[in-house]
């Protein structure tokens, strides 16, 4: 007997209910009031069961809510028997939605809390009130989650979406807005909160969308006495403003090295990170940028700024290559508003002749060495003028057509049209008396000489 | 009067890809570069990690952390050498490496006799000319420290180079020809680099020149991305 008398009463110290507002607990007492909800809105409240005393406690099962607009919306463990060791609680979430064809006024149910332990009861109590009609202005428009779109803006200015509250009840109603999620959407300062709107009366007001850089889909949610409602909307990044690409000088020709820039009209809304892309019409690899050696270079600007930045310097440098053509300097990597192609013309040119040397110094030969680029690679023709070291002609200009050898030395050439040419004529007799040598190479843009090349 | 007269029908031509010389790059990779001024494009690697480089007309040595290679057209050979950087100096059968306070022919002990830190050496004459840097200024010496010339306003890198020098002054590089006639270039010079017959290349920053001696023109590299 005093077993079935002792046994129950520390049984029923074993559990405790407490309703959860996501940080802290607060003992349930008897009955908890969920308080004033709209028709058609829902209101969810989550409660810890908790296992206060030194054994375990088994087979603890939460119980369907007994009466109309209640019921167990989730249960962080299991449906069925849970068991909860000593200071371990178990979490479970009650809705309240009102029932169809539901009538303003209190509602009720019970709750049941079972296990090997004492039952855990509680009365759960809500009033529910008239709803509000909300309604929202164009340009938002409803979403397909069933919230609110707003138009796509572009980063730099602001939207309004303007929403109106309507009480079409007979008796006043108590209105809270709020706005949660990206700070993005900002409720009005101003707005009374909660206000009370007069039967047949409403309130409106505006939430504001400013996007900002580096976000393009943004979320939040209106929520008005309980109902929430899905904010959506979408940042819009504006075309960076057309640069220009500028270079130290618009006249270029073949074996130069040049430095180009870029040059905004307006500043930057957001920070942008492109490429800026160098091509040629025809092949020729010693066409570059010199630093990184290669043909494509990152650039940015900072946010706000009209200062861009080519792999991190103001400019950056080129070389024009050996071949005549075209290069042209685009942009990538990011939108423009505009085409900022720009274009250099690399005009076909007489051979240039870098370096030459003439020597005497091997026994029946005459060697010259020439160093140039040819930027039509249509060399071939040259002539050779021999002087005495009175400075007269010896005989006249030797012409000789190399144009075989430049064919097979440019075939399938892709680093451009420079060349090392050596010429060698095999003499007969005092090969000393031989001064000095002139060379002409034509090709198709015309001739260029050595000069007087002394034989040495 | 001797008599002469050309074939020319027989002449003959022969063309290849011409050759600036070898840079040594911002990644520590000896590379040829081919081409003219102004436009080059850079060869495959010939030798990584190295840091100190040096090339005459045919050969080439360079330093690494633990060997010395030198190689030309024909070959390639390595030798051990202690981790401190080197200077190299060419005569036509040899090659002169000073590292670590020693200095060798062809991997012989050479006796050297030069007080102060020496900046750079040059065979020239048949004798030894060394840059040093002492606490008085950089001067040019021979063996047993015979003061061949000073070089008033050296604060950076030098390199004696065939008929001149070059160094480094504050944010310029100077090429001083044996006359006294200098040329500046507005480019801060972090090291020198004797890339071959004609040139030097100039490290500055993350950035490299190269300065043909011969029109006293410069002109950038294409560097490692």
């Amino acid at each position: 007997m005093r077993l079935l008398l002792l046994f129950p009463l520390a049984l029923h110290a074993q559990l405790a209910l407490f309703s959860f507002d996501g940080s802290n607990d607060t003992p349930a007492g008897a009955s908890y009031n969920f308080g004033a909800v709209d028709a058609g809105a829902l209101k969810d409240v989550r409660f810890h069961v908790k296992n206060i005393g030194p054994s375990a406690v088994n087979r603890v099962v939460i119980g369907t809510p007994q009466g109309a607009g209640f019921t167990l919306a989730a249960v962080n463990g299991s449906l069925g028997p849970n068991t909860l060791a000593s200071q371990a609680e178990l979490e479970f979430t009650i809705r309240f939605t009102a029932p169809a064809q539901s009538a303003i006024g209190t509602y009720s149910a019970s709750l049941q809390i079972t296990s090997d332990a004492a039952p855990l009861s509680l009365i759960l109590l809500a009033s529910l009130t008239p709803a509000p009609i909300i309604t929202v202005f164009p340009a938002c428009t409803h979403a397909s989650n069933g919230g609110v779109a707003f138009p796509s803006t572009a980063i730099g200015s602001t939207a309004l979406c303007n929403f109106s509250v309507q009480n079409q009840n007979s008796q006043p109603i108590t209105v809270a807005i709020s706005v949660t999620g990206d700070a993005a959407f900002q409720a009005p300062a101003s707005l009374a909160n909660p206000a009370t709107v007069k039967p047949n009366d409403a309130i409106s007001f505006a939430i504001q969308f400013t996007p900002v850089c580096g976000t393009l889909n943004y979320n939040a949610t209106l929520t008005v006495n309980g109902q929430s409602f899905p904010l959506i909307a979408a940042g819009l990044t504006p075309p960076l403003p057309k640069p220009s690409i500028v270079f130290d000088s618009t006249k270029i020709s073949s074996a130069e090295q040049h430095s180009v820039s870029m040059t905004l009209p307006a500043a930057a809304v957001c920070a942008v990170s492109g490429n800026l892309n160098l091509a040629f019409s025809g092949t020729d690899a010693s066409i570059l940028f010199l630093s990184g050696n290669t043909r494509t270079l990152p650039f940015s600007v900072a946010a706000g700024s009209a200062q861009v930045t080519i792999n991190g310097q103001p400019s950056a440098s080129f070389q024009t290559g050996t071949t005549a053509g075209t290069l042209t300097f685009t942009l990538s990597g990011t939108p423009i508003n505009g085409d900022a192609t720009t274009t250099l013309t690399v005009a076909p040119a007489p051979i240039t002749i870098e370096a030459a040397s003439a020597s005497n110094q091997r026994l029946g030969e005459l060697d010259i060495q020439i160093v140039g680029f040819d930027n039509t690679y249509s060399a071939g023709a040259m002539s050779f003028t021999f002087f005495d070291a009175a400075g007269k002609t010896i005989g006249s200009p030797i012409a000789a057509d190399f144009t075989p050898n430049f064919r097979t030395f440019y075939s399938g050439a892709a680093v451009g049209s420079a060349f090392l040419m050596r010429v060698s004529f095999p003499v007969q007799g005092d090969q000393t008396q031989v001064a000095k040598v002139q060379v002409t190479l034509t090709n198709s843009a015309g001739p260029s000489q050595t000069g007087n090349l002394v034989f040495q | 009067m001797k008599l002469f007269f050309f074939l020319s029908i027989c002449a003959w031509a022969q063309l290849e890809q011409p050759r600036i010389g070898v840079m040594l790059d911002s990644s520590g990779v000896a590379r040829p570069i081919f081409g003219v001024s102004a436009s080059v494009t850079r060869g495959d690697a010939l030798v990584n990690g190295v840091t100190s480089m040096a090339c005459a007309r045919r050969t080439c040595a360079a330093k690494t952390a633990h060997a010395i290679v030198t190689w030309d057209a024909s070959r390639q050979t390595t030798q051990p050498a202690p981790d401190a950087p080197a200077l190299f100096a060419f005569s036509k059968d040899a090659v002169y490496i000073y590292c670590a306070g020693q200095l060798t022919r062809n991997g012989e002990s050479v006796p050297l006799n030069v007080t102060g830190e020496i900046l750079a050496m040059r065979f020239a004459a048949g004798a030894f000319e060394f840059a040093v840097r002492r606490d008085d200024g950089v001067w040019i010496v021979r063996d047993n420290d015979v003061a061949i010339a000073a070089i008033a306003d050296a604060t950076g890198p030098v390199i004696l180079l065939r008929g001149g020098l070059l160094f480094g002054s504050g944010d310029e590089t100077v090429l001083r020809r044996a006359d006294a006639s200098e040329v500046r270039f507005p480019i801060h010079a972090d090291a020198f680099i004797a890339m071959g017959e004609g040139y030097v290349q100039i490290r500055s920053g993350s950035a490299s020149y190269a300065l043909r001696i011969a029109t006293e023109t410069v002109f950038q590299l294409p560097e490692a991305p």
